[in-house]
């Protein structure tokens, strides 16, 4: 009889059911006895002073508990966090104050200045605007550009300008490089600011036992841990008073792996008003005040020969990060540097960070994080020089491919890529999209005045995050294992999910470790008293580090299992196999013992092998060696209408290489989200903040997302070229699709426009904007 | 954002301008005014109710009329908030004779902050363009409406 096989197998995701069928509870679906409701009064203004604030009516309405400003708490609730600070990392960072509530001052549209609770939701949202607000108007701050002009005004008082950090990074010769080169290929590179949206914004509901002293804390975040440190911080709490529970979360991108002004305010109401306290971010909220994402503009120069091989590359970029730090603010840019040289040999490569605070919210990790903008500008670059060098772009990517025989390998910027085959990934997907026949429809529909385009990314990211020491907090990830007398396995991991499938995945690994119907396990995370620690989901770590931790967990049972299974069935530990689910003797499986069988011995405590402890439950802590470094091919066919400018996306061919895979699934899955939203940067999406520094795309109405009707079935497929990093072999894939998928829609569509001399657009690629280039030339 | 027009009202310029620079029939005649009061010095107190999109809110503030040259032109500041937001706005409203009737011409540029400011931006300058149409329109009708009474 075979061994059943769970990884590997198209398993329904587990999570699904309660999903679909409206069971699951998010923040919002906890109801507390005596809840009250809290609403924040925002800043209509980007920069201006306060010079006071009158709450008296607000706190006279009926059912009105309490109105919390600025001054109340300025002296209780420490300063929100940022982890990335160090400034042997960022030399001469100035790291402002950034408060719960505004006080004296707001520096962004959307910045909490009070807080009201109220019996209902409706009267503390009425409440809100009785509270009178003494605002004295400021000139405000859009752009990056607009920080660092001369006599800009200064967003904090504290030091002489908006130069909020600045970041290099040096590999190679550069200068040697671009002396030798027949060519220098410039050009500026715009990576428009972008909003995560996550389908279930931002919540938190606090509950204070005085009893206990004891805090309990429901958020939507992908970061329950380290919330709980940064809140018992912030608090002045013991953190063991503090209980962090995420509950079902419904989607995050990296804008839930924050701390944000509402968990620690929240905290500090709950246990000031003896009441529990909840607040449901509205839409236009969130679109005000969760992070934003990329909002990097830079000048490109690749030095080259003229048979498109490339010697270096300068990255001169001002960073427009918002008017203070959130959690990893200015980390993301710095990943950005790491991943300059993408998926080719060059190593002169040279990247100098200019960072403003401006009048906006902050910036912060949103899908893929600094290492879009790398593969956007390497991928689009390459395009750029096929351009001036008239050349096949296929032809100047295979020209500068790193080799498959060259991993592990070392890039100009210092990081270590684990293992790769580009050149295979590339030829599968030139295969499934038949690229021969594509370039002759595209020469025959240009003879019909149709313009089709064929663009290319041929990534690679770096994921797995990571070893610690590359870290703002922490790179490991924790697992316990645990099976209980009857034979069912708890799993607590550290990596907190928020779609991304861990209950099914996990489950899988364990089912075929353990020899257990994947029916009996129970993935169990997001509650820190449950919970051991972890640092969460996000960098597409959750299997590569969380996942490689709960198997050396499951591996330390295993072992202990196989012992007493020998010893029960006088035999050596070495010859116990698991056949059909039941540790037996190598040939005997007749007399096998089940997983429950073997762990009811564990718990009774009798039988076991001298020595042995009763009792049936490992944690593992694992420290990643590096990241993993997941690379693919992605293929865009797109139609530009000559009549409208609007792009049809006709085929999406994507060959995506994340190692081993424990469920296709769950990646095709990954895949099709990413692709979507980075076709969202490349077509759509786009946060405009106007010269007064007023956010004028803060609704779906005027901040398109793309929808199901803008895409054609994706072609999926796979090379599987497993990571050294961990013991499974996997790499990761929750941002393949969104780092992939901006720059192959944005060179297909420059190449679609190639007959009108299109060199290079900004994004995103909007009808009007194409229609217009159509018609000037 | 700015904002031009011009518009053409039924009326001598003398008589156009008075009727422009008279806080009751701007309270009639402006979309959504509950008041207009003369504070001080050519400043008055205003509330309007007003909407754009799916904000709708109620405003408070000041119009300030300064600069007046009847019958050619003055100089008018609005700014005014509310719970959705505030728009405070600076604008050279110009009269000249159009035959008969009068041709005024304005020129301003207005700021638009809060939620009205986050929502349907798109539709700005055509709310904007709606609502200084309706209030010309209006006072060209009383202008000649008043005509008929004499």
């Amino acid at each position: 009889m075979p061994v059943s096989k769970s990884v590997g197998a198209r398993i329904k995701r587990r999570e699904d059911p309660r999903l679909i069928q409206g069971l699951a509870h998010y923040v919002d679906d906890i109801k507390l006895p005596n809840l009250l409701h809290v609403a924040i009064l925002r800043s209509p203004y980007a920069h201006a002073r306060i010079n006071g604030i009158n709450t008296d009516a607000a706190q006279n309405l009926s059912g009105v508990k309490s109105v919390v400003t600025g001054d109340d708490v300025k002296d209780v609730i420490g300063g929100i966090p940022c982890a990335a600070t160090d400034p042997e990392g960022f030399p001469g960072i100035k790291v402002p104050h950034h408060p719960v509530l505004a006080t004296g001052k707001v520096r962004f549209v959307g910045e909490p200045i009070a807080a009201v609770a109220a019996t209902d939701a409706y009267i503390a949202q009425d409440a809100l605007d009785l509270i009178e607000v003494d605002y004295e108007p400021l000139d405000a701050i859009n752009s990056a550009d607009a920080a660092f002009a001369d006599g800009a005004p200064v967003i904090h008082e504290d030091w002489d300008d908006n130069m909020a950090f600045t970041w290099s990074i040096a590999g190679g010769d550069v200068d040697a490089a671009f002396a030798e080169a027949d060519q220098v290929v410039s050009q500026r590179i715009d990576h428009q600011r972008l909003v995560p949206n996550p389908m279930e914004t931002r919540g938190v509901v606090a509950q204070y036992l005085p009893g206990k002293d004891q805090l309990n804390l429901w958020s939507s975040t992908q970061i329950p841990h380290l919330l709980r440190t940064q809140i018992s911080v912030m608090l002045s709490m013991a953190e063991n008073h503090v209980r962090v529970i995420a509950p079902e979360v419904g989607g995050g991108f990296g804008c839930k792996l924050n701390v944000y002004a509402e968990e620690a305010l929240l905290g500090h109401m709950a246990k000031y008003l003896g009441q529990p306290v909840k607040w449901i971010e509205g839409r236009r909220e969130n679109f005000l005040h969760t992070i934003h994402g990329r909002d990097q503009t830079g000048d490109v120069e690749l030095a080259v020969k003229n048979d498109g091989t490339i010697l270096g590359l300068k990255y001169t970029v001002s960073a427009d990060v918002g008017a203070y730090y959130q959690l990893l603010t200015p980390a993301i840019p710095t990943l950005t540097g790491l991943m300059l040289c993408g998926s080719y040999t060059f190593k002169n490569v040279e990247m100098n960070l200019k960072a403003a605070f401006t009048n906006k919210m902050a910036t912060d990790a949103y899908r893929g994080a600094g290492r879009p903008e790398a593969t956007y500008l390497i991928e689009r670059m390459i395009d750029v020089v096929a351009h001036d060098l008239d050349l096949d772009p296929l032809e100047v990517r295979r020209k500068n491919f790193i080799g498959k025989d060259a991993f592990p390998y070392e890039t100009g910027t210092a990081v270590a890529y684990d293992s790769g085959d580009y050149t295979a990934a590339l030829d599968k997907a030139l295969k499934i999209a038949d690229y021969e026949a594509l370039r002759e429809q595209q020469a025959e529909l240009r003879e019909e005045g149709r313009y089709l385009g064929i663009g290319f990314s041929t990534y690679v990211e770096i994921c797995g995050m990571g070893p610690s020491a590359a870290m703002p907090a922490g790179g490991w990830e924790s697992s316990t294992v645990r099976v209980d007398p009857t034979g069912k396995v708890t799993v607590l991991t550290g990596v907190s999910p928020h779609g991304q499938g861990q209950e099914t995945t996990f489950a899988q690994l364990i089912a075929d470790g353990l020899g257990v119907d994947i029916d009996d396990i129970r993935i169990i995370h997001g509650d820190t008293d449950t919970v051991q620690y972890g640092i969460g989901t996000f960098g597409s770590r959750a299997t590569a580090v969380g996942g490689t931790a709960m198997v050396h967990a499951m591996g330390k049972v295993k072992d202990k299992v196989v012992d007493i299974a020998a010893h029960l069935l006088e035999s050596n530990p070495q010859d116990i196999v698991i056949e059909d689910n039941k540790y037996c003797v190598r040939g005997a499986p007749e007399s096998g013992l089940t997983l429950g069988e073997i762990a009811m011995v564990a718990h009774v405590g009798v039988e076991l092998p001298e020595g042995t402890e009763p009792g049936l439950a490992e944690s593992h802590f694992f420290e990643p060696p590096n990241f993993t470094y997941p690379f693919g091919t992605h293929i865009a066919v797109v139609e530009v209408d000559a009549d409208t400018g609007e792009v049809e996306i006709q085929r999406y061919i994507a060959v995506d290489d994340c190692g081993n895979i424990i469920n296709p699934l769950i990646v095709e899955g990954q895949v099709h989200g990413g692709i979507a939203q980075g076709v969202g940067q490349a077509l759509y999406e786009e946060a405009i903040y106007d010269e007064s520094g007023q956010m004028i795309t803060g609704s779906f109405m005027d901040y398109a997302l793309p929808k199901a009707h803008n895409f054609p079935r994706f072609e999926l497929a796979n090379t599987v070229t497993p990571s050294p990093v961990n013991p499974m072999g996997v790499k990761g894939v929750g941002e393949a699709g969104t780092i992939g998928s901006t720059p192959a829609i944005a060179n297909a569509v420059i190449d679609a426009l190639k007959p009108f001399g299109v060199r290079h657009i900004d994004l995103p690629l909007r009808p009007e904007k194409l229609w217009k280039l159509m018609q000037e030339t | 954002m700015k904002l031009t027009g011009t518009h053409t009202i039924g009326a001598t310029v003398e008589r156009a301008f008075e009727l422009l620079i008279d806080p009751e029939v701007l309270a009639r005649c402006m979309p959504g005014c509950d008041k207009l009061e003369h504070r001080s010095d050519g400043v008055y107190d205003m509330a309007v109710s007003a909407g754009i999109g799916p904000v709708r809110g109620k405003y408070t503030g000041s119009v300030t009329l300064s600069d007046i040259q009847p019958p050619e032109r003055y100089t008018m500041v609005v700014d005014i908030k509310g719970t959705t937001g505030f728009v405070k706005g600076e604008g050279i409203v110009e009269l000249a004779p159009d035959g008969e009737n009068t041709r005024i011409t304005f020129e301003g540029d207005v700021q638009i902050g809060g939620p009205i400011a986050a929502v349907g931006q798109r539709m700005h300058a055509s709310a904007a363009r709606l609502m200084t149409r309706q209030l010309f329109g209006a006072i060209d009708a009383e202008a000649r409406a008043s005509e008929d009474e004499i």
